[in-house]
């Protein structure tokens, strides 16, 4: 009976500390102080308000593949594949997990991507798929916010930019006449 | 004593059970937010195109749980064009979102404007089938009567921003314009046909810098120097050269997501000539999407 009682205490509390971690993670809002409350400050904190990527072409469109639609409709579809590592530089002013999370993608690993090109034709047209490398590059623009001693948060002016690179990433277009 | 026993270990299993509820209510909010498919696919777009230009238009997915081995299809009833994914060609991008690029054959052989497009999708698991039709927003083309082939080269440009903030945002477009001519050519505009109380620019210049990457990220129009400013003269490309332009806008918080393909006007010898640029999405996204395949 004894070891039973034990058991169930165990489990009690097992229970109790998963559910304080459970609801520790799903928290979503900070706790706010209370009014009166005088926090130590003012300090600064950091926020990602835009992400951004801009593309870099690398040599001209090749010719993937050309087909003739001898049917109502036809599609073709190309997957081009290539391997990349991301990296990550700038000014970096929120934690890098945050940036990966902006931005969908992970710092300092090596991937393959691959794109499916694929395009669509009427009777008697022929599509043509093109491909060419892109190189994407990501910036993060962090802001400056000031937290005074009541925990107000106030907006600078104050923008800083972290750059994450994707090496080549093949992109596709296509053509019908 | 025994009786008092009996007592806590009917407490505790009542307590523990508590627990266990409390616990899988933590759980049902975690699975809510993935408990139907979210598509962020309603642009106001402006598109500056040649007859027969394709463009990929990407909408974005925050899926429900799906298993790994969903497909996907995506109908443009409008455009007759569609596009099918599976598992691996969907890849995750900014805020956790998946993207699937829409093709859009332009067939029209005049400027139009296109109010509430829709897109038809199809949801395939191994055991179910959802059917969905979501809005695709409003489209203005523009079309030019050139075909395909420009004289200058677009070489880089800003294609995607995001941002959680859902008021007045001010973003910047950027692209570098090489000119492959052995004339000199002045960019005299890069301009759209939107609403201007949804879009509008507040400032065009012109950057001597190496790329796009060392456009600055404007927050003020005073972030941009009086002397790079646009003038009426245009903005010059010596033969063989490339220049760098930035676009600097307004968007209205009613403007969720926004794309754009301008059009560039420039003149070359006693031309004056237009040609698309690249094409760049500004998106919304309130809320990260932590939601993926079983």
């Amino acid at each position: 009976m004894k070891r039973l009682l034990a058991l169930l205490v165990g489990l009690l509390i097992v229970g109790a500390v998963t559910n304080v971690v459970s609801a520790e993670s799903n928290r979503e809002m900070p706790i706010k102080p209370n009014e009166g409350d005088i926090l130590p400050g003012p300090f600064e904190e950091w926020k990602v308000e835009y992400s951004y990527v801009d593309h870099i072409n690398y040599g001209p469109w090749v010719e993937e593949v050309s087909h003739y639609c001898y049917t109502e409709s036809c599609t073709v579809y190309k997957e081009i594949t290539h391997c990349s590592v991301t990296s990550l530089w700038g000014t970096i002013k929120v934690p890098i997990s945050e940036i990966e999370a902006e931005l969908g993608f992970s710092i300092g690993v090596q991937d393959c991507e691959s794109v499916g090109c694929s395009a669509t034709c009427g009777y008697g047209q022929t599509v043509t798929l093109y491909w060419r490398y892109k190189q994407p590059v990501y910036g993060v623009v962090q802001r400056k916010y000031i937290v005074d001693q009541l925990g107000r948060e106030h907006a600078t002016d104050t923008t800083v930019v972290a750059y994450a690179r994707q090496e080549w990433t093949p992109e596709c277009e296509s053509s019908a006449s | 004593m025994e009786k008092f026993e009996w007592t806590i270990v009917v407490v505790s299993i009542f307590l523990f059970s508590a627990l266990l509820v409390g616990i899988s209510n933590e759980k049902s909010v975690e699975s809510l937010r993935c408990s139907s498919d979210i598509f962020l696919s309603e642009y106001v777009a402006y598109v500056y195109a040649s007859q027969n230009d394709t463009i990929n238009v990407p909408i974005y997915w925050c899926p429900s749980k799906v298993g790994k081995n969903v497909s996907i299809v995506l109908y443009l009833p409008s455009f007759n064009a569609w596009v099918s994914y599976n598992k691996s060609s969907i890849r995750r991008s900014f805020r956790g979102y998946f993207k699937l690029q829409v093709p859009v054959p332009i067939m029209l052989n005049h400027s139009r404007n296109i109010k509430n497009l829709s897109l038809s999708i199809l949801i395939r698991d191994l055991n179910s089938e959802k059917n969905l039709i979501i809005p695709f927003g409003n489209w203005s083309f523009e079309i030019s009567n050139k075909k395909n082939s420009y004289e200058l080269v677009i070489t880089e440009y800003r294609e995607e921003v995001f941002t959680s903030k859902m008021d007045t945002a001010f973003i910047t477009y950027g692209l570098g314009i090489f000119n492959p001519t052995n004339t000199t050519v002045y960019i005299m505009n890069l301009s759209y046909s939107l609403s201007p109380s949804k879009v509008s620019t507040m400032a065009v210049a012109c950057y001597n810098v190496t790329s796009i990457s060392d456009l600055p990220w404007v927050t003020k129009i005073d972030d941009i120097p009086k002397d790079l400013m646009l003038s009426s003269g245009g903005c010059i490309i010596l033969p063989g050269k490339r220049t760098y332009m930035l676009v600097y806008m307004k968007v209205d918080p009613s403007v969720r997501m926004l794309l754009l393909r301008p059009k560039i006007t420039y003149k070359i010898g006693n031309r004056t000539e237009s040609m698309p640029g690249g094409t760049m999405r500004f998106i919304r996204v309130p809320k990260m999407c932590e939601c993926g395949f079983r």
